[in-house]
């Protein structure tokens, strides 16, 4: 059994307990215009294209079998259709085209992920699968997630939430962390800004509270979109509500670093006139949610229900 | 009494003679080391030429201690507003001393430029100048080690080892040695310069004008005597100067202050000090000894922590020091290293960027009973290197399992603020390391760092730095039969044509032969200023500080010291070579995508008009990536650096040893060598020390590190380096800092040395976006990804600088 890995991230401290390793995997049933990871949405495998580091040497144009590929400096396609042979990335020395994701089983994946298990076992860290949603592809994750747990791995999942409870319950049950997005809490709204509504959203994040499994519920902001007072108040809410032994929620400030990739993707990016938040409004918002009586996961605080360390007062 | 307790602690900002101060202490200091210029001072090197007329035929050391205490009694005297601790070993502030018997000849080529040179200009007053051109050359002509060593180098050495950029041998004939550490703990402190000069009159005492054997050891003890009354006489004298100005002094703060130091200066170094601000001046007058008696890149400070807590805990207890005085004593201190100056040529300056030499200063690691050593004192050392914020003194740190949480914390915490301090060093391997320099285990645990990231001791007597070469010009000349790409001359042996190597083996052995040839030049030519350092220039006042000297009757020079380790030799370039051989074995050998000869043709252009066989180079295994089958080679070329050093031996028969560390030596060496197969271009930079080649390690710092941590660190006594760049918002928060700590731990669970983080501030990404060029190699993590900085289109990049900026540390 294989799945589609975008990008193995090593060494990220802001996606579950202690040092992590994130694993991108591809498909995603939500399209949200903020997505840093766009080549992530598809199923499929995609060709990216990285102009600036093109060399002009055109050996793509002269090996496509479909005549369509052009220096990537100039577009990368001529008219006609590309049929993903790879022939040009072959070719391609500079990697100027090259795919985006690779194909692996969960046993080759988990020889990636165990590399780093010195830096898990010191900070209590482990593996985040991330995505994309990596719940698309239930059984590949729990396999994956067996394999960790056999080599005592902590193994997260951040989740979008929309799935079928029944596909997933045995896979969510095995993780030991979920991050659980909740993108907005009116249901109309949802459905235009990701393209589903949120009720099964919602219904599978109460099916996950009951597990025991500790959880954090992550709120990207969108400044217009869905940073509105009423709307976090009402998130935090439902949380206090329903979700009972939810560690907090982590909100996380909408940014445009994937926007590369939108590039190398030839996608079109719907949100230039959206700027980060900033730290007061931020801040504004945090106090909303404790004042329903959650808990904020910020950079100071860590995921751990183990507090990390005091702030320090020798080098403020 | 001490009279700190009389001082008022909390008036920061108080009506003075010179008008209202501003600032804390710290702030008015440092504001006034900022303003001043860094100059030449000749002081010295009159007094040593006034002395060396008086003493024509006398013993080498006795005339050496003499011009040191001639030096000690004449120098200008210093007392700069603010200063709880003083001393200059110059006529102001930050002065470079010339020491003529080491080398002055350069100077006297530069003097037309010196002032006005790109690199560290020095400015020079025109009565020194005078001085200089008039009564210090005139008597120097013939006898610097400069001028002996360069006649003695045969003729290849010559041509391979003097400013080529592929052999640095000047290190040792341009400069002093230096890299000592004074033994504070069982010398200095418990005894004091009278009690260690009464010591060398009574071996004196003992020895007999008959006794061939005893004549040396006479001239020793002589020396001796002659460096103890010159350092104290120079106490007394801070002594009187400071009483003078307490007695003209109209603020009554500073004149208690100045009574204080005055008081402080009667009695030590002469004597023990017996509290927490004497020990201060103590060791402040030690290393000024150290920089009146040499010029040289790093004299060290050594495990501040441990010789100076007892002082405090003894002051706290007895109620005459609270914190924020000993704080301020300290800041006092660290202000006063980063005074010290290291006179270079303009050579030199090239690969020492920056005034300074490397005051080390260690704080943590364990205790020679194998307990852990931090204490209040090490945290305070953390805090002075925040408040003070001046390039030295390099602050190291010595992390072993116990090292408590929240002072690895603090320290990432130091670290995070992005001035590059400080240094994080691994217990286990630095003892690992002294012990195969031929340590025992016990004194190998309380090891201190020296320079920038060697480890020592202050038992040791050794050349850490003997010189550094480039091993990135061997690869060129195995695929150039020899000559270099960019001139064409023949400078490497001249081995076989490239394109007629029948395997990968041929051609990695060839490599190691144009080695061997680098190597023996080193030891060739450290060899010869070995002995001429033993003849000419012995080091009467540093043997005071070292124990066995005293003991043996013996000179550090001739190996008084209780060890005596062989010299280190730096390699340069291991990766670039390592990922050269990586990039060749698989696209020439293996997968045969290119021929040799269209690799050469490409060297040969400098990949113009052959970028696709520079992408396909440059997209092969680099180090720093956790990938085997480029790691090995980088394995194979350090493990190399001590097998074919350490055929060699010194003239005390010790054998040579490795470094891998190179500062900004990667500069240089890289300006003269051609386009390499690991797809770099020609005169571009080399990879640092033992880092990966800028801008390849890609796959994360645990990547990097594990990379890293596959070198057989053990072998190099001389010191590893690994810098890795962060940017501040993968490391925000208290999460942040537990990650940050968490990198180390494991880095140094999984066998590493060092690492320091360089913190990419702001500031320094609007610059890479105005001269991209100049970033070429910078490498962010942004959003899951490794990417070039350049790649990155201008609103991604802002996006960068905006959270770099916005990130609250
Ligand atoms: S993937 Fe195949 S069809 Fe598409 S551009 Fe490349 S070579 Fe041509
Ligand atoms: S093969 Fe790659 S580098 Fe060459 S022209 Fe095509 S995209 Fe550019």
């Amino acid at each position: 059994m294989k799945n589609i890995v975008i990008e193995i991230q090593r060494w990220s401290v802001a996606d579950g307990p202690g040092t992590r390793t994130v694993v991108f995997l591809k498909g995603c049933p939500l399209h949200c215009p903020w997505c840093a990871n766009p080549e992530s949405q598809d199923r499929l495998p995609q060709i990216g294209i990285f102009p600036s580091r093109c060399v002009a040497c055109h050996a793509c144009e002269r090996e496509c079998p479909e005549e369509v590929a052009i220096p990537a400096k100039d577009g990368a396609y001529s008219d006609g259709i590309c049929i993903q042979c790879g022939q040009c990335i072959k070719v391609c020395h500079a990697s100027a085209r090259d795919w985006l994701g690779e194909e692996m089983s969960a046993t080759e994946l988990v020889q990636v992920i165990k590399k780093d298990m010195v830096f898990y076992r010191n900070s209590s860290g482990g593996v985040t699968f991330s995505g994309g949603e990596p719940l698309t592809q239930p059984d590949f994750l729990k396999a994956a997630i067996q394999e960790c747990q056999k080599l005592g791995i902590h193994t997260a999942i951040e989740t979008c939430g929309f799935f079928r409870w029944e596909a997933v319950e045995e896979t969510v049950r095995r993780a030991d962390f979920v991050l659980f997005d909740i993108k907005h809490m009116d249901d109309e709204t949802h459905k235009a800004l990701t393209g589903v509504g949120n009720k099964t959203i919602l219904q599978n994040a109460r099916s996950i509270a009951q597990l025991d499994i500790p959880m954090v519920i992550r709120v990207p902001v969108i400044p217009s979109l869905n940073d509105s007072r009423e709307n976090i108040a009402a998130t935090a809410k439902f949380v206090a509500d329903h979700l009972p032994g939810v560690l907090g929620i982590e909100l996380l400030p909408y940014h445009k670093l994937g926007l590369s990739k939108y590039d190398a993707l030839g996608l079109d990016y719907k949100l230039h006139h959206i700027n980060s938040p900033d730290d007061a409004t931020v801040g504004m918002l945090r106090d909303l949610i404790t004042a329903e009586g959650v808990p904020c996961i910020t950079a100071d605080s860590g995921y751990d229900p183990q507090p990390i360390p005091p702030k320090l007062k020798v080098v403020g | 009494m001490p009279a700190q307790e009389a001082i008022d602690l909390t008036n920061d900002t108080r009506e003075s003679a010179h008008g209202l101060k501003t600032g804390t202490r710290t702030q008015r200091l440092k504001n006034a080391y900022l303003d001043s210029k860094p100059a030449i001072c000749m002081e010295r090197a009159l007094a040593f030429t006034r002395s060396y007329k008086q003493t024509e035929g006398q013993a080498t050391p006795v005339r050496l201690a003499k011009a040191f205490r001639l030096a000690c009694e004449t120098i200008t005297l210093n007392i700069f507003d603010d200063e709880l601790v003083v001393g200059t070993h110059g006529s102001g502030r930050r002065m470079g001393a010339l020491v003529p018997e080491i080398s002055w000849q350069w100077l006297a080529k530069e003097l037309d430029t010196i002032q006005t040179r790109p690199r560290d200009p020095y400015y020079i007053d025109p009565e020194q100048e005078r001085l200089f051109v008039e009564e210090i050359i005139p008597y120097w002509k013939g006898k610097s080690i400069e001028e002996n060593a360069l006649a003695q180098f045969p003729a290849d050495t010559l041509k391979i080892g003097v400013n080529t950029d592929i052999l640095d041998t000047e290190m040792k004939w341009r400069s002093h040695v230096g890299e000592i550490t004074p033994d504070f703990q069982d010398i200095i402190f418990p005894k004091g310069y009278r009690a260690i000069c009464d010591e060398a009159k009574e071996k004196l005492k003992t020895l007999d004008y008959t006794n061939v054997d005893d004549l040396a050891k006479i001239d020793y003890y002589q020396a001796a005597i002659e460096a103890c009354e010159g350092i104290i006489a120079l106490g007394q004298r801070y002594a009187l100067h400071a009483e003078e100005l307490a007695l003209k002094e109209p603020d009554p703060a500073r004149k208690k202050e100045l009574e204080a130091i005055a008081a402080n200066c009667r009695r030590v170094p002469e004597f023990s000090p017996r509290n927490f601000w004497e020990a201060a001046q103590m060791l402040w007058f030690v290393m000024l000894g150290c920089f009146l008696s040499e010029n040289c890149p790093a004299f060290n400070i050594g495990r501040f922590d441990m010789y100076m807590n007892p002082f405090y805990q003894a002051d706290l207890k007895t109620d005459t020091i609270n914190q924020e005085f000993a704080q301020e004593i300290i800041n006092c201190v660290w202000i006063k290293i980063a005074e010290l100056i290291w006179l270079l040529p303009q050579n030199g300056s090239r690969y020492y960027a920056g005034y300074s030499g490397f005051t080390n200063l260690s704080v943590g690691g364990r205790n020679i009973d194998g307990s852990d050593a931090v204490n209040d004192i090490s945290f305070m050392a953390v805090e002075a290197t925040a408040q003070v914020a001046l390039p030295q003194p390099s602050l190291s740190v010595i992390i072993h399992p116990d090292t408590p949480e929240e002072f690895l914390l603090a320290c990432c915490a130091l670290s995070r603020k992005g001035i590059g301090f400080p240094a994080f060093h691994n217990d286990r391997v630095g003892t690992q390391m002294m012990m195969y320099a031929g340590l025992r285990p016990d004194d190998a645990r309380e090891w201190t760092l020296l320079g920038c990231v060697v480890p020592h001791h202050r038992k040791v007597y050794e050349w850490t730095d003997a010189g550094g070469y480039n091993m990135a010009a061997a690869l060129e000349w195995t695929l150039n039969q020899g000559r270099s790409r960019l001139s064409g001359e023949q400078m490497g042996l001249p081995t076989k044509n490239p394109r007629e190597f029948a395997s990968f083996e041929e051609l990695k052995e060839t490599f190691f032969k144009q080695v061997d040839h680098i190597m023996k030049h080193c030891a060739v030519s450290t060899v010869i200023e070995h002995r001429l350092h033993r003849k000419m220039v012995h080091r009467p006042y540093l043997s005071l500080l070292v124990e066995g000297c005293m003991e043996s009757g013996k000179d550090l020079v001739d190996g008084g010291a209780r060890y005596n380790v062989g010299p280190g030799w730096i390699v340069v370039g291991a990766a670039d070579c390592a990922n050269g051989l990586a990039a060749i074995k698989k696209n020439v050998f293996e997968e045969k995508n290119i021929t040799m000869d269209q690799l050469i043709k490409a060297l040969d252009d400098d990949f113009i008009g052959h970028e696709e066989i520079q992408q396909l180079l440059k997209n092969s295994p680099k180090f720093g990536n956790d990938d085997d089958y480029v790691d090995r080679l980088q394995v194979e070329m350090t493990d190399y650096n001590d097998k074919g050093l350490s055929r060699y031996k010194d003239t005390l028969g010790n054998p040579f040893h490795s470094a891998i560390m190179g500062l900004t030596y990667n500069i240089p060496t890289g300006s003269v060598v051609g386009a390499l197969p690991c797809g770099r271009k020609a005169t571009q930079p080399l990879a640092e020390g033992c880092s990966p080649h800028p801008g390849t390690d890609t796959s994360g710092p645990t990547a990097a590190m594990r990379s890293e941590a596959k070198v057989n660190h053990e072998l190099h006594p001389g010191g590893t380096l690994l810098n890795l760049k962060l940017l501040p918002s993968a490391i925000e928060g208290q999460r942040g800092l537990a990650g940050m700590a968490n990198l180390i731990r494991s880095y140094f669970e999984l066998g590493g040395y060092h690492c320091q983080f360089n913190v990419i501030s702001p500031e320094t990404l609007r610059d890479a976006q105005k001269n991209p060029d100049n970033y070429r190699d910078m490498v962010v993590r942004v959003a899951g990804y490794c990417a070039l900085f350049n790649d990155l289109s201008e609103q991604v990049q802002n996006e960068i600088i905006r959270r770099t900026t916005h990130e609250s540390l």
